[in-house]
Parts: C-alpha cells; structure tokens; sequence
C-alpha cells in the first residue's frame, strides 16, 4: 500500500518525524487498521465456509445412526446420575441425526439416580424419561447416604430415605425392573420399608399386584460405609424381626453391601453375634446373589445353603481375607450354579465349603495373588466334579515372576511345581490349558 | 486364500483364517463355498482393508473375545481398550472412522467395540459445541429447536 504523503524515506532509520509526517503516518496506520480489520473478516468467512464444506465430507455422517447409538452408550453410564442425564441431553443437542440416535438408543434411557435433594416432582420427570427406553427393562437407583440421617438418634426425625417420589415410583407405576438403594443404616431401610409397607414375608394383596415393588427383579442394598461407625447394625435376634424381612418379595437377584465390620461393630464380641437373617423364601428364590462384605465368611456361608436355584454367585470381600474361623462347616451344594466369582479376595479358601457340580465359568480377581491356592482350586473343582464340564477359568492380577513366561503350562506354573506337590499343579495346569483367559 | 477386492479396485489374497474374524466374510464362505471369484467389498477401501488385515493377523488363532464377562464385576472398565488396540487406533480421524465403518460393513463385532470405545472417550466429558469442533460436525437446530430441546430437559440439568 502506498502512503498518502510520502514518507518513505523514514521507513528504515530511526529519524525523529515532524509534525506533519506523524500526522501522515497515524493516517496511514489506520487505513492500515482498517484494511487488516477487512481481510480478517473476509478470513475469518473464508475459514467459516472452509469448515462447513469439511463438514461435508466427514465421514462421522456415514456413520450409522445404530453404531452411533452403541457409542452413546459407551459414553454414559447405564443408571444416569445428574451429571450422566447432562451428557444425554449434550449428545442429542450436537445435530438433529445425534438427537435421532439418542432417541434411537433405549438403553440411554433405561436408569436412573436420584437423592434426598431431588425435589417431589422428579417423579414426573422419571416418568418421562423411561418413555425414550421402550420397551426395555429400567432401573432406579436412590442414593440415600449424601448426608447423615438423624433418624437412627431421634425416633420421629425424618428419615432421608423416605421420599415422596420414590414411594410413588414404587407403589404407582411405571414397571421396573431392578432397584438400588443406597442408605446410611440398617434403621433406614427399616423406615423405607415401613413408609412403603412392604415385607417380603407379609401376604401381598394379591399375587397379581401391579406395584413396581412387588415385581422387581433384582434389588441392591447397600449401607453406606462412610458412616458405619456412627450406626448401631440392627442385630435382631429374632430371626422375623431382621431387616430383611423387608425385601421385595419377587426378586429373584439381589445384591448385598455390607458395611465394614470393624467400624460397624464396636469389639469381637459384636461381631460374633452379627448376623444376617435373609428370609429363607427369598434365598430360595434367587438365580443370582452378590455379596460385597468384609464380615466373615462365617455370617455369609450360613444363607448360601438356601440358594438351591442359584446360577451366578458373587463375592466380592474388599480385600479383607474372608476370615472362615469358628470351627468347621459342612459342605454347601449349590446344585445349579454355572457361574462362581470370587473378588479381591486375598484367599479362596471359602471353596472348601461349596460344592457346585454344575458349574461352567469360575473367575477369580485377586489381591496381588499367587498361586498358593492351587490346591484348594483343585480340589473344589474335584469335589464338585465341576472339570470336565469347566468352560472357563480366569484369573485376574495373577502375579506371575518376572522371569516366567505368562504361558499357562510353562515356567509360571513349573516354578510353583517346585513349591507345590507336582501332581496338583500338573492339575492345575491341564485345567489351565483349556482356560481361555489368564490375566 | 480368500480373494477381496476393494472399492477402488485392489485385490487382496488373504488366509482363510485371518478373514475369518469378519462374520460376514465367514457367512459368505460358509454360503458360497470355495470359488475362485474375489468377493466384492464395495464400501472398503484399499487403504482401510490394509487396517483391518492388520487387525485380523494380529488376533488370528485367538478366541473371539467371551461375551459373559461381566465388567462391573472387575471394575469400571466399560471404556477400557487394551494397549495394542489403542496402539492400532492411533490414526487420524478420518482413518478412524472408516475403520468404523469398514468394522461395521464387515461384522467383526470386536474391532467394532473397540472403534466405538474409542470415539467414546474422545466424546466423554466434551460438550454439544465442544463435540461439534471436534467432529466437524454443523449445528444444524435453529435456535429456538435448540431452546426447545433444552427447555424439555431443564430438570436433568439442575434441581
């Protein structure tokens, strides 16, 4: 560009300019200004036009409304909590195609999480919701633990876990499938069960009852171990006073989290008393039954020979050792059971109890494990005859020596041959060969 | 040996046993027979049946990865992918979302979960207008679409 009033000759020294030539520069620098403003603009609508017609051949459009959908499960959890029930909202505000797989994706839709801090009227909300997920089966969840409950101090304070929504969604409609509460203290699943009236052993009003409740599938009860300490575990000795006589009565899964025994229960004494009187009616009931405890194995083994239909059992002890003291047991056969897991347990010796001659898949997830259990593996598998029919064993964070190969039938295990009587370990290593997993 | 040819005309000759791993190539083996005939692949590209190949030699002679396993039970690990999965799908965009595709067209259900794990976690945390950048993908509500949207769902953003 050139200048209105020359002033070229300044361009490359450093002279002081008169008056009239920073005049003729401020001038010229504002032009400048106004040109550079310009090309920016028509820059900016040239980079504009550039990225819409990039748009055109991104191959993120090809991509077919059902596998966007499976991405968009992936990208949320299956029971949405505030945070997750945003992302949904986000995904489907992206483009109209987005909104269409969001609505696409039924199982987006299929659970929900709400607390004590959601207001009455979410129950409508919840409603809605579920409408997207068809004919799918849905899940609520009721986090009762965000603060604590004084209804364990006070009789009369008013319990967190009783909310006017969730009764409704329970008692009213629509259809679920499986519930999960989470509560302070064993006095707040009582209170729950009383605000509801339910009782897995009271007579329902009719056996065709339509209240959600009465037809769950599956229920998750978990107690809060943030404040164990400060609860008192309701320890009725009477067997039709225990808690649990306030399960849904159709459940035919169900999943126990248990508190941490050592803060729960003050000394040992307590502890020896602890027990846990799941009706016998509703064990009978179950296919699938997970347990999250550190309490003794002791407390859990005793309901286990109740669960003559079940098909999936799970422990899971929290990386506590599933201490199995207090003399010996007898042998608990699980007559149906296909599929046994064992997590973050530092011992499996919980296998010398059972006795499971059905069994398809055995997965066990240890603490830092070795193989020191092998003879007790072998020989549960052999008491329950459950080998030849094995499909699958793995076993998760198996430690193996650095200076071994992760082959199942080489040095891992012929080092443990050394330690170990070789014919349980050439055992454990025929099993091993037609193990699909070792991780 | 399996002939494929791709939609830009290159003829690949590939182990029985490797394109296996794609249901649809199986299927269409198992109906077919043995036949000289390439097989037409229409919507794969030479330089994305390159990829795939690769995927397929790399898990040839291994078990289709078993279905009952319950991730919840070892942890969230829904968006887990294993290292020399997120090594191979360390491509571009474009790259990846054929791979997508192909995946998708093909039926080979395990790369196709790793391929969506992986665009879910480019996605997870992002918003609508952040996801747009991302994907070059134009907002195409009107705004009082967008406001209606945002109207409905109010209560699932904010109590």
């Amino acid at each position: 560009m050139r200048l209105r009033s020359d002033v070229s000759h300044l361009l490359n020294t450093n002279e002081v300019p008169t008056k009239i030539e920073v005049a003729t520069v401020q001038n010229a620098l504002d032009s400048l200004t106004g040109r550079i403003s310009t090309l920016r603009s028509q820059l900016e609508r040239l980079e504009e036009q550039h990225r819409h017609h990039r748009a055109i051949l991104s191959p993120m459009r090809r991509i077919p409304l059902e596998v966007l959908a499976e991405i968009f499960v992936l990208v949320c959890r299956p029971i949405q909590s505030e945070y997750d029930r945003r992302t949904v909202i986000n995904l489907g505000l992206v483009c109209k195609s987005w909104r269409a797989a969001t609505l696409l994706a039924h199982r987006l839709w299929t659970g929900i999480s709400f607390t004590p801090d959601d207001p009455w009227s979410i129950y409508d909300r919840v409603v809605s919701w579920f409408k997207n997920s068809g004919s799918l089966p849905k899940s609520l969840e009721y986090d009762a633990t965000l603060n604590y409950c004084e209804c364990s101090d006070d009789v009369g304070e008013s319990c967190i876990s009783r909310h006017l929504a969730l009764a409704k969604l329970l008692v009213n409609s629509p259809p679920l499938d499986h519930f999960t509460l989470v509560v302070n203290s064993t006095q707040c699943f009582r209170e729950w069960a009383d605000i509801i009236g339910m009782s897995s052993l009271r007579p329902l009003r009719s056996r065709s009852s339509s209240r959600p409740w009465d037809n769950l599938r599956s229920f998750n009860l978990t107690f809060n171990a943030e404040y164990a300490c400060e609860y008192e575990w309701d320890n009725s000795s009477d067997p039709a006073e225990s808690i649990f006589f306030g399960l849904p009565p159709s459940i035919t899964s169900f999943e126990l989290c248990l508190p941490p025994m050592r803060a729960t229960f003050a000394d040992e004494e307590e502890r020896s008393r602890a027990a846990l009187n799941v009706p016998a009616q509703v064990l009978e009931r179950l296919t699938t039954f997970t347990i999250r405890s550190d309490w003794y194995g002791t407390k859990v083994l005793p309901m286990l020979k109740h669960c003559t239909n079940l098909e999936t059992l799970t422990f899971d002890f929290k990386f506590k050792s599933p201490l199995l003291f207090e003399g010996s047991h007898p042998l608990i056969l699980l007559p149906r059971l296909r599929t046994l897991r064992i997590r973050h347990t530092t011992d499996i010796d919980l296998l010398r109890y059972l006795q499971a001659p059905a069994l398809l898949h055995l997965d066990l997830v240890l603490c830092d494990g070795e193989l020191k259990f092998a003879d007790t593996l072998i020989e549960f598998l052999d008491v329950s005859n459950a080998r030849p029919a094995l499909q699958s064993l793995r076993i998760y964070n198996l430690r193996i020596p650095s200076d071994a190969s992760a082959s199942p039938t080489s040095p891992p295990f012929s080092a443990l041959r050394s330690r170990k009587s070789s014919s349980r370990m050439m055992a454990l290593s025929s099993l091993m060969r037609t193990e699909r997993r070792v991780m | 040996m399996v002939l494929l040819l791709t939609s830009d005309n290159e003829m690949f000759s590939v182990a029985e046993d490797v394109i296996k791993r794609s249901a649809y190539i199986k299927n269409m083996l198992e109906d077919v027979g043995e036949s000289d005939l390439p097989i037409p692949l229409p919507n794969v590209e030479s330089n994305v049946l390159v990829k795939i190949l690769e995927y397929c030699e790399h898990y040839r002679g291994e078990p289709l990865p078993a279905s009952d396993v319950d991730p919840a039970e070892i942890g969230d690990r829904s968006l887990d992918i294993a290292d020399w999965d997120q090594k191979y799908m360390a491509v571009d965009q474009e790259m990846l979302f054929e791979i997508i595709l192909a995946a998708n067209y093909l039926d080979i259900k395990s790369l196709l979960d790793v391929g969506c794990k992986t665009v879910a976690k480019m996605m997870k945390g992002k918003s609508s207008e952040e996801i747009r950048t991302l994907f070059n993908i134009a907002n195409d509500f009107t705004p009082e679409e967008e406001a209606q949207i945002r109207k409905e769902n109010a209560w699932a953003e904010c109590r």
